[in-house]
């Protein structure tokens, strides 16, 4: 077990910290900064964050109080930046699920420097997302009709309806998310509760660690549960977003319907995930100086990838438009060719698909951005890949809108056709939800340990003590069989 | 029995090497003499006395707190003989003089002592007074052969100059028998007893048995401060491979209830440990089950059986599997993740927001850069002495006893 957990010289690989980094440089470098003051950088983010997060409060209050009158969507178009924005957050959210539980069963250590901070990242995303469902219900304080509990009207929830299994999902997701997180904290609360100084920290650490001691009878059991929690939430993030994207496939509704959907939406979930992870990481890292702890050479193995999903996405965008002709639909390949591409003659109002740039906003983002990305040089470069991740993040969010507007607003019958302008509270709830996400996010970072101090201390070289000692026979005899093996 | 000295033990214990604690710790307990007022015994007699009077329960514990002054008069004795015996050559024979005298005051007021609990216990409760009379004049007898031992070994140091070690030998052979008292007592004594301490020290008293021969100190007699006691052996390393082979070792002696700390989960432990494997993963399966098995009839019952909802003519039972696929998926996760939450809890039985070793300052560095193993007093196998003989040759960088309040 251990031999596999060394790096492979052979082939390249190497300790991701320098050798001669002790267990409490590690501690010092991650727990000091929710020990110091904030630095300067914190609070340019902090306050224009809450600010913008009561931007977000206000035009809240108004759609309650007003009614989705108040958003631009109108028939056709029934669903607009609403669930463009929810399947937007969501699919950030995947990106921490993925990085904390699928590299964890594939063993990459390199995980251990950001999947606390991605982890957080899905908890706060997936927050910002469940809120579009619950508000575009219209009357949020009757959404506990989504719940299987008995309710004045006498009847149950549809099962069959992909909205439901949505709210499933999306609840499981959220739930399953801070459990796995919560647990991944709790012996670095540990760490922070042993080091406290103030009464104040002591206790609220102390509470919130549970009297962790590192007892190894209790790393036996947590390490399992771990894995378990690894291995119940790979299948989980995968089956979010296709439950998410059932929504949209269990329809009729011409670019809706189609079986490529689930992994499509997979894929570009990740994508924009890692995409965002990256984005914050950059910051965080300079703000804080992680430098040691976030090295060049994750951000290198984030961008490729990022090309490698980025990849899959233009592999979809392509099968889309193959499927649209080799179905022969008359209304799937309009909708492709004119409505997306802009192709083809005028419609009735004299003009194509008015939302035709989008879909080019969202290529041009997606799959040719990315691209720069098969150069070492800009996947080492800071700024480079900074502007590329926001541009990724953007044309992310266009995907969703492309597929969900552009869409609806032409679809069977050009009597029914309609189109789309979004409202200022549209507009003001999208950036408001930045204000949730980054005010929860830049709270978590000053509070509480932003990278895994005991993941990363066991990744250390000297971490798992020289191999051949005689403290036990039967697991040297393992190793040799798998380096044997290995061989 | 007095506060100072035994605060004093421990403030100097901070600042000293490993061995130099260790002693203190062991000065702490009561185990070798302290530097205690000889006049004590006599003020406490009195006191007991009056208090055995009351009920017959109580003087029970009278006869034994007698005997304890006399143990700790008699370890006063050796302590001072111990400091005279450290200084000049000069001053060794009065020293050893002045030991003996002590130490002979100390055995007349035990017995005294002892004698007079016993008899007012006869007075106010015949049959339990005689029990307590025979556990008395044992315990006379003990301080008696102690006495004579530290008579003895003063005699030694005034020959050989080497009285010093001679009665910390002796004394911590007494403290080791005496700790044999106390482990039973801990292990009848049931675990909330922690409020009890006089209900744990009758329990020794009437378990003692005649092979235990001069055991019957009260075992509260080891603590110096009666509101502690020894709660666990902990041992601090520097690297992990130290940790692993010292894991292996204490697994090698057959231990049960000792422990490994670490800032992470370092492989390989659990074969040094010895460790069977976990069970959390059938805790996960059968919530997992549950929450499956919960899908399917919340489905059906809900839109099939209760209020069937017919839509598009789609069917509502069986024929609706493929629909119900989906939740089944997600309940059968959110239960496993609660299933494992609540494994994880139960098995590592957290929270336990306290535990002594959080007693030791030491013990910080265990979520930082340090390793530790810990023993804890409720062992079967645990010994004041072997314990740390064991522990000490696996060479740890630091070792204490991690005593627990009570």
């Amino acid at each position: 077990m251990s031999a596999l957990d060394a790096p492979i010289e052979e082939i390249g690989e190497r300790y991701l910290l320098p050798k001669e980094t002790t267990f409490n440089d590690v501690t010092e470098a991650v727990a000091r900064i929710t020990e110091t003051k904030a630095p300067r950088g914190w609070w340019m983010l902090f306050i224009p964050s809450v600010m913008t997060l009561g931007l977000m409060l206000t035009c809240m209050g108004w759609l309650v109080t007003q009614g989705v009158g108040t958003w631009g969507n109108n028939g056709p178009v029934y669903w607009a930046w609403d669930i463009t924005n929810f399947v937007w957050w969501i699919g950030i959210g995947h990106a921490g699920t993925l990085i904390s539980a699928i590299l964890f069963l594939f063993r990459q250590k390199w995980r251990t420097s950001i999947n606390r901070f991605a982890e957080a990242m899905t908890v706060f995303a997936v927050l910002c997302a469940a809120m579009f469902p619950a508000l575009h219900t219209g009357r949020p304080w009757f959404d506990y009709y989504l719940a299987p509990i008995p309710n004045q009207m006498g009847i149950w929830p549809n099962f069959k309806s992909p909205l439901m299994w949505d709210v499933f999902a999306v609840n499981t997701y959220l739930t399953i998310s801070v459990i796995f997180w919560f647990v991944g904290l709790i012996p670095d609360l540990a760490t922070l509760r042993d080091r406290s100084t103030t009464k104040y920290r002591r206790m609220i650490y102390g509470f919130l660690a549970l009297g962790w001691r590192g007892s190894h009878r209790h790393w036996q059991h947590y390490e399992r549960a771990y894995l378990i929690f690894a291995a119940i939430s790979t299948p989980l993030v995968l089956s979010v977003h296709s439950i998410v994207s059932f929504d949209f496939a269990t329809s009729v509704i011409p670019g809706w319907h189609t079986t490529i959907f689930p992994p499509y939406f997979v894929a570009g979930a990740v994508f924009s995930g890692f995409a965002l992870v990256m984005t914050l990481m950059l910051i965080v890292r300079s703000i804080f100086g992680m430098h040691n702890l976030v090295t060049i050479k994750h951000l290198d193995l984030m961008n490729k990838f990022m090309l490698g999903t980025g990849l899959m996405v233009g592999y979809a965008y392509a099968m889309e438009f193959f499927v649209a002709w080799y179905s022969n639909n008359p209304y799937e390949s309009w909708v492709f060719l004119h409505n997306r591409l802009g192709f083809g003659e005028l419609d009735s109002q004299g003009n194509w698909g008015p939302l035709w740039w989008s879909y080019y906003a969202m290529v041009g983002c997606n799959v040719l951005v990315p691209q720069i990305f098969w150069f070492k040089k800009c996947r080492t470069s800071v700024p480079i890949m900074f502007i590329a991740t926001i541009l990724i993040n953007i044309g992310m969010w266009f995907e969703r809108f492309v597929i969900i507007v552009t869409s609806l607003h032409r679809d069977f019958l050009p009597s029914s056709w309609g189109d789309f302008e979004p409202t200022g509270i549209d507009i003001g709830l999208y950036i408001g939800t930045f204000g949730l996400f980054m005010t929860l996010f830049l709270l978590f970072i000053r509070w509480i340990p932003m990278i895994a101090i005991a993941e990363v201390k066991a990744t250390l070289p000297h971490a798992h003590g020289s191999h051949g000692d005689d403290h036990n026979h039967e697991h040297d005899h393992e190793d040799h069989a798998h380096a044997a093996s290995a061989e | 029995m007095s506060d100072d000295h035994n605060s004093d033990d421990q403030d100097n214990g901070e600042s000293s090497p490993p061995k130099d604690r260790m002693k203190r710790t062991l000065v702490g307990m009561g185990v070798v003499g302290a530097d205690d007022k000889p006049e004590k015994p006599m003020r406490d007699k009195k006191t007991l006395v009056g208090m055995v009077q009351q009920k017959a329960s109580d003087a029970a514990s009278a006869a034994k707190d007698a005997a304890e002054d006399a143990a700790d008069a008699v370890g006063d004795a050796a302590k001072e003989a111990k400091d005279k015996a450290g200084d000049a050559l000069n001053t060794i024979r009065e020293a050893a003089a002045s030991a003996k005298d002590s130490a002979g005051d100390a055995v007349d007021s035990a017995v005294d002592s002892a004698k007079d609990a016993a008899e007012s216990a006869k007075d106010t409760a015949g049959d339990v007074a005689d029990a307590i009379k025979g556990k008395a004049s044992d315990a006379a007898s003990a301080v008696k052969d102690t006495a004579d031992k530290l008579t003895d070994s003063a005699k030694a140091a005034v020959a050989g100059g080497a009285g010093a070690g001679a009665a910390a030998a002796v004394t911590k052979k007494s403290g080791k028998k005496s700790s044999k008292t106390k482990k039973s007592s801990s292990k009848s004594a049931s675990k909330s007893s922690s409020s009890s301490k006089k209900a744990a020290s009758s329990h020794a008293a009437h378990e003692a048995t005649p092979s235990h021969g001069h055991d019957d100190h009260d075992p509260a007699a080891l603590d110096s401060d009666p509101n502690t006691r020894p709660a666990l052996y902990l041992a601090e390393y520097e690297t992990p491979d130290a940790l692993l082979q010292a894991a292996a070792a204490v697994r090698d002696a057959k231990y049960s209830k000792w422990d490994c700390h670490t800032p992470y989960a370092i492989h390989g432990m659990d074969d040094a440990m010895g460790l069977p494997p976990t069970k959390i993963g059938l805790i996960s399966f059968v919530c997992g089950m549950v929450g499956l098995a919960t899908a399917v009839l919340m489905i059906q019952y809900m839109n099939n059986w209760d209020y069937p909802i017919i839509v598009g003519g789609k069917p509502t039972g069986v024929g609706a599997f493929p629909s119900m696929v989906p939740i089944m998926f997600e309940l059968t996760v959110l239960l496993t993740g609660f299933g494992t939450l609540g494994g994880l809890f139960h098995l590592c039985q957290l929270p336990r927001h306290y535990h002594p070793i959080f007693e030791s300052t030491r013990f910080e560095r265990a979520t930082d850069d340090r390793f530790f193993l810990s023993i804890q007093v409720e062992d079967d196998k645990f010994d004041l002495e072997r314990t740390q003989e064991l522990l000490e040759s696996t060479h740890p960088s630091y070792l204490e006893l991690v005593e627990e309040k009570l």
